[in-house]
């Protein structure tokens, strides 16, 4: 039985924190020992006393971090490059904070003033206002990411409440009885169509408030401490690279990218039986990069390499493990969507997603309705018609009847071909035993179906479905127009597909804001 | 400065009689095709004018070609050159036509200058089109529209069907367009092909109407 991985012991949630407030331990503890008491005063008591409370300090804003922030546990994706980009800026921010409080108070690296203000930047920054905003950032960028799928989530969630539970038949029903009081004959049957047909303004897509997105991923953030322990060593590099010059700095942090991405890699086959070993290898392996690129590093830009090396070297080795911590999140996260979407969802009785969603819903279903009733105008007519007109008005009576149609193929290609030219068109035909004949009738469908996508709709693309089998021709015109107009009704244009299909089409509004047009023909 | 001008016309004897006669000092015809594909087809953003005939046989019509011709080239002017002496004649409708066109009635040209006029006036942007504001058959547009179900050969309750009213509504469109068109409205039956007579010749059809008084 194999152990976890050591990117896996790594990259579970407290190993992390852990991980990197052990590390920091001992360095912060010989920085300042060494570094401060040899350059500065040589009290070494009151460093060693400094470094155990700042060390302190630090764990207790981990702790309150993970512990009443951002209670939940699970993971969610954070925008890397987010998250560097305020670092630098806080480190920067700090590091120009701190230099230039030194130079107008005259005092040198070790006065106790400027150790106070470093901390207590460190502290702000690092513990409080860096994760914060961190977490902002993140939630914002998920959220911008899925907010259409989320709103239309959450609005089919609320349709389909509205149908499960029979509100949505309900009010068809009510309309249709409704009508059916006041329809006598055609004529009254057309003006009940239009007044059943909705008419106030398509309502604005619903968005979901800002603070209950917050508020949402703010009680869902998963890697709290992480997020704190990462930016607050970022925010070190103000104090790196003022101490070794850009170039060195910017050279030790590449140099201690790499060797990460590298240990990183190892760690993918690596295989431990606990995790108390894996977290020793990795110490040991990080201490020796550690020891490595910072002197290669001086090596290269510092003209007095060896004489600052065990400085460098402690300075280093505070965001070292920040850095592994980064490639651990950018290799394990993932999609935070989840649970935003969820907590959310649990919300859709109380938003008004979910009230505009059942507006759409009434509408649509209005809509049906009136339809159905124009529908039924025409066949109350020729039920009542004297002439006893039983047949279908077939418009090819009227036309001269040509004398070579050509193959079906032809017949169905020369109406896509006239139309093509002012639209792009994505087909799926299937003609299977379609004869001439009933070629012509679907290309009266098509001709009267793009036209109308063309000059109501003002479309330029259109998808064509035409699939034949032995009873029926299934035509399926979808445009990408602006959609049925407000207010309008289904007009003359539709006596043309009445004749050819009878009642077996439809006109709807289509998912993205254009139109579809289904019809069935009979196979002759 | 010459205008380069495209002729489309679905009757080959129409258009090659329309480019010819414009063709001149002025007006240089680059294309003259048929189809609207073909019209599509060609380098359109070259091409300052284009003439069109409104009835380019099945699929798109000549209304439909100068919005897509627009779309291609914003600038370009458009001239319909029609037999229709009334878009709704032809089942469109004023609010169709393109923004900025000239509409001109074939058999109104009685002097080719006009549509030469006609052909350099458009290329300059006209905000107002008032000749197209007024409806040129003064007849209202339902009954335009049950006049051209009856020219078809609907019968009255066929045409009540098609546009979902009564048939006493058709019966009085009927005898309102016929006195709107002086057809006297004693026999039933010749006022019906009177009618379409009518109808025939306002959409420029018939000119031989005179040898059959």
């Amino acid at each position: 039985m194999l152990g976890k991985t050591l990117r896996e012991h790594v990259g579970g949630r407290w190993a992390i924190s852990l991980l990197f407030y052990l590390i920091n331990f001992p360095i912060n503890l010989i920085t300042l020992g060494s570094n401060m008491t040899v350059g500065v005063d040589g009290n070494l008591p009151k460093w060693l006393a400094i470094g155990v409370l700042g060390y302190a300090g630090f764990g207790v804003v981990l702790l309150l971090a993970n512990f009443t922030l951002f209670r939940n546990r699970r993971i969610h994706s954070v925008p890397i490059a987010w998250v560097i980009a305020l670092g630098v800026v806080a480190g920067g921010t700090r590091g120009l904070l701190v230099g230039s409080l030194a130079d107008s108070w005259q005092v040198s690296g070790g006065a106790t003033e400027l150790i106070l203000v470093r901390t207590a930047t460190g502290a702000v920054l690092g513990g409080v206002f860096i994760p914060i905003a961190a977490l902002i950032i993140s939630v914002i960028s998920t959220y911008l990411k899925n907010r259409t799928e989320l709103v239309r989530h959450l609005a089919q969630l609320r349709i389909s409440r509205m149908r499960a539970s029979g509100e949505s038949q309900a009010l068809r029903e009510t309309l249709f009885s409704d009508a059916a009081t006041q329809i006598s004959n055609a004529a009254s049957a057309r003006a009940v169509s239009h007044q059943v047909w909705p008419k106030q303004k398509q309502a604005p897509r619903q968005r979901v408030p800002w603070f209950m997105v917050i508020r949402t991923a703010v009680l869902r953030n998963p890697y709290p401490g992480l997020i704190v322990a990462i930016l607050w060593s970022i925010s070190a590099l103000g104090s790196l690279i003022p101490a070794v010059g850009v170039a060195n700095g910017i050279a030790q942090i590449i140099f201690s990218a790499i060797a990460i991405w590298l240990i990183y890699q190892g760690a993918s086959r690596v295989s431990f039986a606990n995790e108390f070993a894996s977290l020793l290898w990795f110490v040991f392996v990080m201490a020796f990069t550690v020891m490595v690129t910072g002197p290669i590093a001086s090596i290269i830009f510092d003209d007095r390499p060896m004489e600052s090396g065990l400085a460098l070297i402690l300075a280093n080795s505070v965001w070292l493990p920040t850095l592994t911590i980064f490639v651990s999140i950018f290799r394990g996260a993932l999609a935070s969507t989840e649970a935003i979407m969820q907590e959310l969802k649990n919300r859709i009785r109380s938003e008004e997603v979910s009230t505009l969603a059942a507006e759409e819903e009434r509408m649509a279903t209005q809509r049906e309705v009136a339809e159905a009733i124009h529908g039924m105008a025409s066949r109350i007519h020729t039920s009542q018609a004297s002439t006893g007109l039983d047949q279908v008005l077939n418009f090819d009576d009227l036309m001269a009847p040509s004398t070579d149609l050509g193959t079906p193929t032809e017949i169905i290609d020369s109406a896509l071909a006239s139309w093509s030219s002012l639209m792009n068109f994505t087909l799926d035909i299937s003609l299977g035993d379609c004869d001439s004949q009933c070629a012509v009738m679907i290309k009266k469908v098509i001709q009267e179906g793009l036209a109308n996508a063309y000059r109501h709709g003002k479309a330029d693309q259109c998808s064509i479905t035409i699939h034949v089998d032995s009873d029926w021709a299934k035509i399926e015109i979808t445009d990408n127009g602006r959609g049925i107009a407000n207010g309008h009704t289904p007009g003359l244009g539709s006596a043309i597909l009445d004749s050819v299909c009878g009642n077996q089409w439809s006109l709807r509004p289509a998912v993205l804001g254009g139109c579809t047009i289904k019809a069935k023909v009979k196979v002759p | 400065m010459t205008l380069r001008c495209l002729v489309v016309d679905d009757d080959d004897f129409s258009r090659t009689t329309v480019a010819a006669a414009i063709a001149g000092e002025q007006i240089e015809v680059v294309a003259v095709v048929g189809t609207a594909p073909e019209a599509i087809g060609l380098d359109v953003a070259n091409i300052d004018v284009a003439v069109l005939d409104l009835d380019l046989g099945e699929g798109p019509n000549g209304i439909d070609l100068a919005h897509g011709l627009r779309k291609l080239n914003p600038t370009i002017g458009i001239v319909l050159l029609t037999s229709f002496s009334d878009p709704r004649l032809f089942a469109a409708s004023v609010k169709e036509l393109p923004e900025s066109s000239a509409y001109v009635v074939k058999q109104s040209l009685n002097d080719i200058r006009l549509l030469t006029t006609a052909i350099l006036g458009s290329v300059e942007i006209v905000r107002d089109q008032p000749d197209l504001k007024r409806p040129r058959v003064l007849l209202s547009d339902s009954q335009v529209e049950t006049l051209r179900l009856l020219a078809y050969g609907l019968s009255n309750a066929e045409i009540a069907r098609v546009r979902v009213v009564t048939e006493k509504s058709v019966e009085q469109a009927i005898k309102r367009a016929a006195t709107a068109l002086n057809i006297d409205t004693d026999s039933n039956s010749n006022q019906r092909v009177a009618l379409a007579r009518e109808f025939f010749s306002l959409t420029g059809a018939t000119r031989h109407a005179h040898l059959h008084r």
